[in-house]
């Protein structure tokens, strides 16, 4: 009876409530009253709105309103932001995007409000448009948005710092020693620029939010990864006082990122507040793609070395489209430009990160942001200058690695890892695998924008059950079952026994969101201390029950004991409050300033990855394969290591997918492929036959049991490793992604007629 | 989105089946597997008045091997033909192809006479069917009648079905001494695919089709001729034929391939699959 049931993998009860169909995800949600709306969306990518006439959707039967930019005025604040203040609730003067809202129609029924979209009439006043980054930078690009209002510290620390009169959003620098002068003593210096496409997130569940006023108080069910951030900007643009918000999240069908920061709740409330009813909006997926994407981006990297293959100076300059609305964009850019330096130890650095409004899809958060862009150019211009050098690819990082404890830049933590280590081990672990030695390397390190401010409650009720409350939200990585782990172990009970209730602002702490992979550190030492914090009031009940201190107390499974005495938690309950009910609260809040933590320094931990593999190329059709893939992280301690392998892999397999296929294409201001018909994500079938993660844990890192953050790193080798592997196989190199077999094809063309 | 509003009809026979086919011929679609039909109308790619549901009449499933010709029911599913001993036995080219084309779930919903039907450009089957000469048996109200494979599809997205036509069945007489379906698939789609056919009877011309490259699927009678004239002969001559058939074809760029290096792959789709009957008959 003492030693309380830990398996990690029975934590996830949800996996069981997934695959029988039984788990509630935001588009479940059915209230009293509710109507349903769809959304009409811009045809064109820039275009003033010189009529809309929504009179005949309005006047169908079972229509119940239409919101339109003229809806505007009536809101507190008509435009939000995270960094800047450029996103109108609904589209007013004009559109900057195909697929921007510009109605939505609230009816009885879908169907209903469907039909309804097709009797809305609109007159375009066409703009010039751009869809190119670069093109939106000349000096004579359409403006997107005429002037800038950059905020400060308002959901993430610090501010953007946009460019009067640009396209500019963001423009962010590192600049260490003397780049001129190193360049000038450099025995190589080598340039070249590498690009990096718009992708999709492609969750399987869509955007959908439920929105319901009752009286002045709101409350809306979301699938959003930040539900405080959510709840933060609706009572910006409606007025309201914090308190009169409610945002409950149930399970979420995938995010990586997508359904962070904020998306399209402010509209489904200002639908909901227009008609005076609830509201439910699901988007279909093809919405969802017009919804948001990762930033694409174009990076030029000049490096300078010695003879020796040491490397003295880097320049970078990065830009990254960031589509119609900053978004999060500015701090992709940031960390960008980080990340482009790579673990290596580097004196000189020039660093240049621009991020730029075009007429496309917004830009958003994905999945280690900025860093698959960075690593892609940093890891594939490694490769090209190991064999431009005639140095071994593994040998030449080794020589510019920093150790543990390294810096890569002063302002940032000293590297946490030891990332020669790792790559040692992907090397055995590639080679355990059969078929030799790896043929394409990559490695990273990034450092999450993690913002250490998070709490929750951990309630002990009178007959042993336990429920967690905590605004960490499960997108699928599982974190109710690392926070379940968590508090099982520091309260010595079953994991059986423990509840994590889903997320909602109006009964869980603030916490800042779930991303940059931050819950197990910041969310795991939140639960960690609460329910140590109900521990020690248990202890304390129990002690004077038992008369004597706490310290000779213990808990056990359902209760307390002292020597071979066990007292259940009822028996404790009934004999301290007189009744047998009754609970013992735990809270706490992780902050900066949390005791016995070092959070002074950013970051709070490097997320570090090696990836490795061989591939297989069908020289004819330019088809490649991934054979065989391994993925290294050091990740401190596995809470679940089912969970964090499932974790690398799920990222190395989407690594594939950007690698290979993803590319969310325009031609002329429309997107061509933004629809699941058209576009390619990995399938099983895509896994390669041959994958393996290993993890690393050495108990280091600033999380509960050691861990550090994990599931965002295994993305960002893949794309160079494969890259590099192609390279090293079949002589090819290719700098644009993705690498579709007409690209390689191509490249095979070149390569056969520079031989003839 | 949605997919507008329309009339279902579920008959459970065939003579309902073709009244109702008949009665609303202005504006009807019959409805077998829907995996392509419900995607477009969803996409208001397709518009019908009236479906009519034709997964009732389990005739229509049926897969007999009468003498020397293989009927496959129009509503037999991929799945179903991917697992017919009958068709695994005697024609393992189809039976492969149609347990590879797209994912389970298609295979499971999908028909091969749906996929005849919508002859949405970038499918397999009739490719495969066209070489193999097989023959396609209609019904309406007016009576049955047949029409070769190879003469079916016209264009994108077009056959010569009337209508108010029901496709029955699909007859494939089994006269081939080797088969070979060859295709590159990117994604979801075939960007191109090759079917060979060499006969049993030494006097009948070799078949090589090509498909999922122009609109509908084409006879390359360059490289029949040179298949036909040098029989197992892999040579530059061969792949010359091929290519000057591919030259004639009006082939455009598309977001799966610009022109040029689908006219590649289709040249490679076809030597890989004369090549492979090649290997066949010497194996025999």
């Amino acid at each position: 009876m003492t030693k309380p049931a830990t398996d990690t993998n029975a934590a996830r009860a949800d996996l069981l409530e997934k695959v029988t169909g039984r788990a509630v995800y935001a588009s479940d949600i059915s209230v009293p009253g509710m109507a349903h709306g769809r959304i009409l969306r811009s045809a064109v990518p820039h275009a003033r709105i010189a009529r809309l006439d929504d009179a005949a959707a309005s006047a169908l039967d079972g229509v119940v309103s239409v919101l339109t930019g003229e809806d505007l005025p009536t809101l507190a604040h008509d435009r939000w932001g995270l960094f800047l203040n450029d996103r109108p609730v609904i589209a007013g003067e004009k559109v900057r995007y195909v697929g921007e809202p510009l109605a939505l129609v609230v009816a009885e029924t879908p169907e209903i409000a469907e039909a309804a979209l097709d009797l809305i009439d609109v007159d375009y006043e066409h703009l010039p448009f751009v869809d190119d980054a670069t093109a939106a930078l000349a000096p004579d690009a359409p403006l997107l948005h005429e002037r800038h209002e950059s905020i400060a510290d308002f959901y993430f620390k610090g501010q953007a710092k946009p460019v009067d009169g640009t396209n500019i959003f963001q423009n962010y620098g590192v600049s260490t020693g003397d780049v001129d002068a190193a360049e000038r003593d450099a025995a190589h210096v080598f340039e070249q620029t590498y690009t990096f496409p718009g992708i999709s997130h492609f969750a399987i569940e869509p955007h959908s939010v439920v929105a319901a006023f009752d009286g002045g108080r709101l409350t809306v069910w979301s699938g959003a990864q930040s539900p405080t951030a959510v709840q933060k900007v609706l009572s910006r643009v409606f007025g309201l006082a914090l308190s009169d918000i409610r945002i409950i999240v149930p399970f979420v069908g995938g995010g990586f990122g997508g359904k962070a920061s904020v998306k399209i709740e402010p509209l489904v409330v200002a639908a909901a507040r227009k008609a005076g009813r609830p509201v439910r909006v699901a988007l279909t997926l093809e919405e969802s793609m017009l919804t948001c994407r990762r930033l694409g981006a174009s990076i030029t990297l000049r490096t300078s070395l010695d003879r020796d293959g040491k490397i003295l100076a880097k320049r970078g300059t990065i830009l990254l489209d960031g589509g119609a609305y900053a978004d999060t964009g500015p701090a992709v850019a940031v960390k960008a430009a980080h990340c482009v330096i790579g673990p290596y130890d580097i004196a000189n650095l020039e660093i240049e990160a621009k991020a730029v409004y075009t007429n496309t899809v917004p830009g958003a958060a994905f999945r280690s942001i900025g860093g698959p862009q960075a690593v892609w150019a940093t890891e594939s211009q490694m490769d090209e200058i190991a064999e431009a050098m005639s140095i071994d690819p593994v040998d030449l990082r080794h020589r510019n690695l920093l150790p543990r404890g390294g810096e890569i830049l002063d302002s940032l933590r000293a590297l946490d890892a030891d990332i020669g280590e790792m790559l040692g081990q992907a090397g055995q672990a590639i080679a355990s695998l059969g078929g030799g030695s790896a043929a394409g390397i990559a490695v990273a390190a990034t450092d999450p924008g993690i913002l250490p401010l998070g709490g929750s409650l951990v309630r002990v009720l009178a007959d042993g059950s336990i429920t967690v409350m905590s605004n960490s939200v499960d997108i699928g990585q599982g974190v109710r079952a690392v926070l379940r782990a968590v508090v099982a172990k520091t309260l010595n009970q079953d994991v059986g026994s423990i509840r994590v209730a889903d997320p909602d602002t109006a009964t869980a702490p603030f916490d800042w969101g779930t991303g940059a992979s931050r819950s197990t550190v910041i969310m795991g030492l939140a639960v960690e201390d609460a329910a140590q914090d109900a521990s020690d009031q248990i202890l304390e009940l129990a002690a004077s029950i038992f008369d004597g201190a706490p310290n000779d107390l213990r808990l056990v499974p359902g209760g307390v004991a002292r020597g071979e005495d066990v007292l259940s938690f009822e028996d404790l309950y009934h004999r301290a409050f007189g009744i047998d009910s009754g609970e013992v609260v735990g809270r706490a809040m992780v902050t900066p300033a949390r005791k016995g933590s070092d959070f002074a320094k950013s970051p709070l931990f490097w997320e570090t990855a090696v990836g490795t593999c061989d591939v297989e190329l069908d020289e004819m059709t330019g088809e490649l394969a991934v054979t065989r893939y391994v993925g290294v992280a050091d990740i401190g301690h596995a809470i679940n290591p089912a969970g964090a392998e499932g974790q690398e892999e799920g990222a190395s397999v989407q690594g594939i997918g950007h690698a290979l296929y993803e590319q969310l294409d325009y031609r002329e201001g429309q997107p061509v492929n933004a629809t699941p018909v058209a576009y390619r994500v990995p399938a099983a079938a895509d896994v390669p036959q041959h994958a393996h993660t290993v993890l690393i844990e050495n108990g280091d890192g600033p999380g509960p049991m050691g861990a550090k953050g994990m599931g965002e790193g295994g993305i960002l080798p893949v794309a160079p490793a494969i890259g590099n592997a192609l390279a090293r196989r079949y002589g090819v190199r290719i700098r644009d992604l993705p690498m579709t077999p007409e690209r390689i094809w191509r490249a095979l063309r070149e390569r056969d007629h520079d031989a003839s | 989105m949605l997919p507008r509003p329309f009339t279902y009809h579920r008959p459970t026979s065939l003579d309902e089946a073709v009244t109702l086919m008949a009665r609303h011929v202005d504006d009807v679609s019959p409805y077998a597997g829907g995996t392509e039909l419900l995607l477009a109308m969803k996409m208001h790619f397709a518009d019908y008045e009236h479906l009519v549901d034709l997964k009732r009449i389990s005739e229509l499933r049926a897969v007999k091997r009468n003498g020397g010709t293989l009927s496959i029911g129009a509503l037999a599913t991929h799945a179903a033909i991917a697992a017919d001993a009958a068709i695994q036995g005697s024609l393992p080219a189809l039976a492969g192809l149609c347990g590879s084309i797209a994912n389970a779930r298609v295979r499971a919903a999908g028909t091969i006479g749906g996929n005849l039907c919508f002859a949405e450009p970038r499918a397999d089957p009739p490719v495969l069917l066209a070489a193999l000469d097989a023959q396609l048996c209609l019904i309406s109200a007016r009576g049955e009648r047949h029409v070769a494979a190879s003469q079916f599809i016209t264009g994108a997205l077009e056959t010569v079905r009337a209508p108010d036509e029901i496709l029955l069945r699909i007859d494939i007489p089994l006269t081939a001494r080797s088969t070979r379906y060859e295709r590159v698939v990117h994604g979801h789609r075939t960007v191109a695919g090759a079917a060979a056919v060499i006969a049993q009877d030494a006097h009948a011309a070799p078949r090589v089709w090509l498909g999922c490259v122009a609109t509908h699927p084409v006879a390359l009678p360059n490289a029949e001729a040179h298949v036909a004239a040098n029989p197992g002969v892999l040579d530059n001559a061969l792949t010359q034929a091929i290519a000057s058939d591919i030259a004639r074809l009006d082939i455009a760029d598309d977001e799966d391939a610009s022109a040029d290096y689908r006219r590649h792959l289709a040249t490679t789709v076809a030597i890989r699959a004369i090549t492979a009957t090649v290997e066949q008959e010497e194996r025999a």
